[in-house]
């Protein structure tokens, strides 16, 4: 008997009934449902605050929220189709969430670059972005913990990405400041620094399973403990 | 019964099939699958990599990773997608590690040549004589190229310079020379 119809005996020998992850459909639906609800917590809590939304007074900030709320909703389904092998395989697709996102930062920056004043500081801000990417970040980690990615980078960056769009649209929703380079320094790029830093995950929380995959126990004859 | 043929020729639903009852823990249906799908790959990296030994290792890699992804899979959508990513993930990871693998050898190559060739304050290195010899049996251009850089000492950017030749070309050109000298060394203590 040879090496692969022995690994084939074992492998069938080992199998036991597993439980399928939920389609992608059904995972983004769970998602996109706790992100409007923290959105949802998030406003009301600052409508009794303020009696109303600071931020919703102007045209920019609509615009702003749209287009973060677009990227994160493309992102979460690309990141959540990435956990199945051959899914998400279009470029385009994973592409598209960061090319609105760098869009809406791009706008930002080049507004910034026009009107250079009303920086002040934005710690809320920035405080507000992370505790609402907090919840859709841990979500969409938690619907994607059995995930088979093999492009686990961009999984995790998509990740963080979607995340990172909840929370900035959430702090644009909160914050009364609506100059430009405020905007840039204290929304965009921690936006932009959460995003990048989700690669980091991919790399440690969604390319382990690859590894382990071919690491047998090592009484196993492919077993590569003794190397 | 031959068991590869007998899934190599079925149809997209009989894969699906299979692979549906593999998931629901039929151990008959699973093993039918994997021999199908070891034939597929092992054939699909074969056409893809030179040496056979690799291939080999390349689909019984894939079966693995089959076995650990296998809740991923949706029986509603086409197998082969899903299979396929997993081959070629597995291709695309046996390419670096030869990748990594070649580097080490040639910067491995290359330190034992400099330390035969080198010229030696003290006692001389015990290959210093047989790499001298293998080095004067190197085409002039390689032959030249290790001697001003190992013997000569010059840098990579003055050979380029007096030989009239790329950096990346010197770099390439020494390369294949140290490993033709590793190459013959081997074939000699053998």
């Amino acid at each position: 008997m040879n090496d692969a119809e022995q690994l084939i005996r074992e492998i069938a020998g080992d199998v036991r009934p597993v439980r399928r992850i939920p389609s992608v459909t059904l995972r983004w639906v769970v998602w996109l449902a706790l992100a409007a609800a923290s959105l949802a917590t998030l406003a009301a809590l600052e409508a009794r605050r303020a009696g109303g939304l600071a931020g919703l007074a102007t045209a920019g900030t609509v615009r702003d929220v749209v287009l973060l709320l677009a990227a994160a909703a493309l992102a979460a389904w690309t990141c959540l189709a990435l956990a199945v092998p051959g899914r998400a395989s279009s470029p385009a697709l994973r592409w598209t969430p960061a090319v609105l996102l760098g869009v809406w930062i791009a706008v930002v920056a080049f507004a910034a670059a026009g009107d250079a004043n009303g920086c002040g500081s934005g710690i809320a801000c920035v405080l507000t972005t992370l505790l609402v990417a907090a919840p859709s970040a841990a979500a969409l980690y938690v619907l994607n913990r059995r995930a088979a990615a093999t492009r686990p980078l961009w999984l995790g960056a998509l990740l963080t990405g979607a995340a990172a769009a909840v929370g900035a649209a959430g702090a644009r929703l909160c914050c009364a400041g609506d100059a430009p380079l405020h905007l840039l320094v204290w929304h965009a790029l921690p936006a932009m620094g959460l995003a990048v830093s989700g690669l980091l995950i991919g790399h440690y929380a969604f390319a382990r399973w690859f590894r382990r995959a071919v690491a047998p126990a090592c009484n196993h004859p492919r077993s590569r403990c003794a190397e | 019964m031959d068991h590869d043929t007998a899934v190599h020729d079925s149809s997209e639903e009989t894969w699906n099939d299979l692979m549906r009852r593999a998931q629901e823990g039929d151990a008959a249906a699973y093993e039918n699958l994997l021999r199908g799908v070891h034939t597929l790959v092992r054939d699909y990296a074969r056409r893809r990599l030179p040496d056979v030994t690799a291939a080999d290792d390349v689909a019984q890699d894939t079966l693995m990773t089959l076995h650990a992804a296998r809740h991923t899979y949706d029986p509603r959508r086409p197998f082969f997608p899903w299979l396929y990513a997993i081959a070629n993930h597995r291709l695309l990871d046996h390419a670096r590690k030869r990748q990594r693998i070649r580097l080490r050898e040639v910067s491995g190559d290359e330190a034992l040549i400099a330390g035969a060739v080198a010229p030696a304050a003290d006692a001389p290195h015990p290959l210093a004589e047989t790499v001298r010899q293998l080095l004067a049996e190197l085409p002039e251009r390689s032959r030249r190229i290790i001697e001003l850089l190992k013997i000569e000492e010059y840098s990579v950017p003055e050979v380029a310079r007096l030989l009239h030749l790329s950096e990346s070309n010197v770099k390439v050109i020494a390369h294949r020379g140290y490993r033709e000298i590793r190459r013959r060394l081997e074939g000699g203590q053998r």
